[in-house]
């Protein structure tokens, strides 16, 4: 392969980075403060755009399309023909299935999906882009970063939230994502540069080539798909022969329902969030449909008299803006991200018409750092019927609840009996971003208007003890369970803390080559332990690949809404959370990490690994085997370096000798970008953006 | 030899670093109303003057433009000199930090192998001293020069006030005053970015050089860079530096000696350090007083001695 297409321009047009210049060439602003010159957009955002709050309708983002299997083209199979993935580490025909290799798991299980052996039913395809966006009526039309759906519209018609997938449980699907942020689309791209992205699917169970690990770019320019069984995590089976967790039944404590994916590249995962990268992603198992027809819950495609969803989700992000209206995103503050405007589904302070009957909202906290106490202004009751990802076992009635960054309460709100006007309000206040300061009556805000008409629905109630999973006599299955506590074969303490400025985690930087746990797959469960020893700063810590069951805070039991299911959980300062988690079904790598996103991007993570163990085909076999913290079986970020492509032999001395480790990770068909992969060539001039 | 290194972790050497303990009280940041509702702000209007300023701006207009002087005694601006349309790296050090300070340079070394003949023309490190009345020009040459004399790589020092208010615009504080005030606090991680595309972050300093040069490249990357078609030289595995002392202390317990030494070049300077064991058998035969050679190395911020020996032997 050549390097013709390498630019060997001469340096001599190039600034020289130092020396060229020195002083008494400074004049202008000698021992001014260039801050000063720049404060004012610094402090004004948001104060400045006159509007009038609850005067523009709450955005509600439209279903994503789903495309016949084989629309896509070029089809997966072929990406993957053609890329790193070779026919001799492809265990079997349909690893071909998706680009970039599925995880060899899939081999060994014939029932992955409902609907046959080895394929997925529908195809989806997101396209990232620069499009505008209105957060205020009558305001400025702003750049910012949308999925875009583009089976719904062309270029510049993207939305944020991104639009919302609608799946079916254990029907698996293929997400083309392409990354369309080429710095030189001019234009589309008002920050001139390349911008790596990918999209992490928040509460999935999934393979870890399609988990978003944050090294598992889709580069600018290129297209990668992505893998969604949307299943429950498999239970072990020891009697089959086979490798543990390669088969077993699908433990309906953790059938998926409230999901959200969003941006979560390495180091720029704040930015590209914060610009709009995000949007809803819904399963529904047989068991949630016979909720709905039992009228607990509206069922997909119900519509109010307005001819609005009766389900739908509601993003919660703050917003901050420059001058000009642009978003400010401030590179270099490390405390966490935080807006003056309240935003809802990317709406400033929005209003929406109810009618006097049940709706399920879906909340979600998709603010970098602000945390939520959120109430009804008429302290009316709200019913908590999910956790993050998962329904309850029963309904909980509050007055109010909390989220954190990332975390999501899927909440019915009956406004029967309610006043005309209801506002969502958020009650918790904060002084910087390090952390939520307490609930403050006097600071509270307001961010939702509803517009309640029409009278009162005779439905049936959604309230406190109404049963959500296992209706008995109905359906005995699809039951909630809680972990086994007996069955926990390791504890692991997790300790959060700023060193020297640079997060840690039990005293290590973050590096993508290292697992910080390798669990055995499949095995038993752990006590896993997030700890938070960072003075007052808070940190919402987040499990990819499995969540966990709280059992305390600090001692004692977790509020009563989130005793069950949880993905993500705040750990205040000075706090100590104690979870059960089991790690099941797909090998790593996988990443849990703070979600407040500024200190994610200074790298606050860790790398789990779960791993098959060896000849193990009975779990007491597990017990007293050493343990395996640090022992990385698969150095895991290869990021984006693919050692075999002539072409980049010079990129992959410049960055990582990982000979040894590629065969390995092709052999667990893990977290390969194309072939075409060039980090010079990163804008890809030259080649369509997309497909 | 490399399955006893395998046990070792880093947590062994940040584990000793100060950690945070007290809830920040309040510090400079703005009033809290400024999070407040805005929903009372329907009269605002647009700033004008701002607007009329037009496109967003960098990030980089918040930093200080201040007189500073380099190792080499040359007076220079930090933006309009050194920032300014250019690819920087910049870190916080002072000479007498014996922990993080040497560790973070010995990081940068290696970081600086990655770039090769790109540091200094593609992009350069910028290290600022926030001691900087000790820290004369003179003192930074030294030290400089202790870490190899490397190309594209200024120590800055400059008046106390000023370089503290840059540390700020340069978001390196810590809301917390007695954290804030404590220099290490400062000097563990690496804010980094291209003023040409104002793209910029900031990541730990000790982390690992390899990767963090990956991401320095990716974030920064633009046609600049992609003008200069030079390979870049890749690190050969760093040869363990060489150093000579005498034995202060040893901690057969541990795993752990303690070394007053002379300057190791490129690695460190003189100074009495406590430093691990690869192997603890190395510690059999010695006590506190003897000459020795040693060899040691940097290794995702820890520094290790691989072979210890009574000179003379």
């Amino acid at each position: 392969m050549s390097f013709t297409r390498r630019s060997f321009m001469t340096a001599a047009g190039a600034a020289a980075l130092l020396g060229a210049r020195r002083a008494g060439a400074m004049g202008s602003r000698a021992g001014m403060s260039r801050a000063a010159a720049a404060s004012g957009t610094q402090t004004k955002s948001g104060l400045m755009f006159g509007y009038t709050p609850f005067t523009q309708d709450l955005f509600i983002p439209e279903i994503a399309t789903s495309l016949a299997p084989g629309t896509l083209s070029p089809t997966p199979a072929a990406i993957a023909a053609r890329g790193p993935i070779a026919p001799s580490h492809s265990p079997g025909t349909h690893f071909d299935d998706v680009a970039h290799g599925i995880a060899p798991e899939f081999g060994l299980c014939d029932d992955w999906n409902k609907y046959g052996y080895g394929t997925h039913v529908q195809e989806f395809e997101l396209i990232n882009e620069e499009t505008t966006h209105r957060f205020f009526p009558g305001g400025p039309d702003v750049p910012i970063f949308s999925y875009r759906d583009p089976s719904a519209g062309g270029p510049g018609t993207g939305t944020t939230p991104g639009p919302t997938f609608v799946l079916d449980y254990r029907a698996p699907v293929v997400l083309r994502n392409s990354n369309a942020l080429t710095r030189d689309r001019s234009g589309t791209n008002s920050t001139h540069h390349d911008h790596e992205t990918s999209i992490h699917l928040h509460g999935t169970h999934g393979p870890a080539h399609s988990d978003g690990y944050p090294s598992f770019y889709t580069l600018a320019g290129e297209s990668r798909d992505y893998f969604y069984p949307n299943i429950a995590p498999r239970e072990a089976d020891y009697d089959t022969g086979l490798a543990p967790a390669t088969y077993g039944e699908f433990d309906e404590a953790w059938i998926p329902t409230t999901l959200w994916y969003h941006d979560h590249a390495m180091d720029v995962t704040g930015f590209n969030v914060s610009r709009g990268l995000a949007g809803f992603y819904l399963v529904w198992s047989e068991k949630e449909h016979q909720l709905a027809d039992m009228g607990v819950i509206p069922g997909v495609g119900d519509l109010d008299a307005f001819g609005n969803p009766l389900d739908f989700g509601l993003a919660l992000q703050d917003q901050r803006f420059n001058a000009d209206g642009t978003i400010h995103y401030d590179f270099l503050d490390h405390n966490g991200r935080l807006g003056d405007v309240f935003t809802v589904n990317g709406v400033a302070q929005p209003r929406h018409k109810v009618q006097r009957r049940k709706y399920r909202l879906r909340f979600l906290n998709a603010s970098n750092a602000r945390v939520y106490e959120i109430r009804l202004s008429n302290r009316q009751k709200m019913t908590i019927v999910g956790t993050d990802s998962w329904l309850l076992p029963h309904g909980i009635e509050v007055e109010s609840f909390q989220l954190v960054s990332g975390q999501r309460h899927d909440v019915i709100i009956d406004f029967r009996d309610a006043p005309d006007e209801v506002y969502i309000e958020n009650l918790m206040y904060h002084e910087d971003g390090r952390g939520g300061s307490g609930i403050r009556e006097d600071k509270r805000t307001q961010l939702l208007k509803f517009e309640v008409s029409g009278s009162n629905s005779s439905e049936p109630r959604c309230e406190e003890g109404t049963v959500i999973r296992g209706f008995h006599g109905i359906d005995p299955g699809g039951q909630f369970s809680f972990h086994d506590e007996d069955e926990v074969l390791e504890t692991r303490s997790f300790v959060f803390k700023r060193n020297n400025g640079a997060f840690t985690v039990n005293g290590r930087l973050f590096n993508p080559r290292r697992a910080d746990a390798v669990p055995p797959l499949g095995v038993g469960a752990e006590r896993w332990i997030f700890e938070n020893h960072s003075g007052g700063w808070w940190h919402p810590i987040h499990t990819h690949l499995e969540g966990f069951q709280i059992k305390k805070v600090n001692g004692k039991p977790p509020r009563r809404e989130r005793q069950f299911n949880s993905d993500t959980v705040e750990l205040q300062g000075h706090e100590t959370v104690e979870t059960i988690m089991k790690f099941r079904t797909f090998s790593g790598p996988f990443v849990f990490h703070c979600h407040n996103i500024e200190h994610e991007d200074m790298r606050m993570m860790g790398t789990h690994d779960p791993t098959p163990v060896p000849g193990s085909s009975d779990a007491d076999a597990i017990d007293g085997s050493p343990p395996m913290d640090g022992e990385t079986r698969i150095d895991p970020a290869v990021s984006g370096v693919v050692p075999d492509c002539h072409e980049l032999e010079e990129e992959e001395r410049l960055y990582y000798d990982v000979a040894g480790d590629s065969e390995r990770l092709e052999g667990r068909g893990v977290g390969f970008p194309e072939c075409e992969f060039d980090v010079k060539r990163r804008g890809n001039r030259g080649r369509s953006s997309t497909k | 030899m490399k399955a006893a290194l395998r046990g070792l972790r880093l947590a062994a050497c940040l584990g000793a670093l100060i950690s945070l303990s007290c809830y920040p009280s309040v510090g400079e940041q703005e009033p809290g109303d400024r999070y407040a509702d805005v929903a009372d702000s329907a009269a605002s209007r647009p700033d004008d003057e701002a607007k009329r300023r037009g496109a967003t701006r960098k990030r980089s207009d918040q930093f200080s433009d201040i007189l500073l002087t380099t190792q080499h005694g040359e007076q220079v601006r930090f933006y309009d000199d050194l920032v300014k349309d250019k690819v920087v790296v910049i870190n916080l050090m002072y000479t007498t930090c014996s922990k993080i300070c040497p560790g973070t340079a010995a990081n940068l070394v290696k970081m600086h192998r990655v770039f090769g003949e790109r540091m200094g023309r593609d992009i350069s490190i910028l290290s600022l001293s926030i001691d900087p009345e000790f820290d004369t020009p003179e003192r930074l040459k030294a030290y400089w020069e202790a870490f190899g004399s490397k190309s594209g790589w200024l120590y800055l020092t400059g008046d106390y006030d000023e370089i503290d208010r840059l540390r700020h615009d340069l978001g390196v504080y810590d809301l917390d005053p007695i954290i804030d005030a404590d220099k290490t606090e400062h000097s563990g991680i690496l804010t980094f970015g291209n003023d040409r595309t104002n793209r910029w972050a900031a990541l730990p300093a000790l982390m690992h050089a390899e990767q963090m040069a990956e991401s320095i490249a990716r974030l920064t990357w633009d046609d600049a860079w992609s003008s200069h078609a030079t390979p870049t030289q890749i690190a050969d595995a760093p040869e363990p530096s060489r150093g000579q002392g005498v034995l202060r202390g040893v901690d057969a317990e541990k795993g752990e000696v303690v070394i007053e030494h002379e300057d190791i070049p490129e690695f460190m300077m003189a100074m009495t350090m406590s430093f691990e064991v690869a192997d603890r058998s190395m510690l059999e035969g010695l006590s506190p007083g003897q000459a020795v050679d040693f060899s040691v190395e940097h290794s995702q911020g820890r520094y290790r001695i691989l072979g210890i020996d009574p000179r003379g032997r």
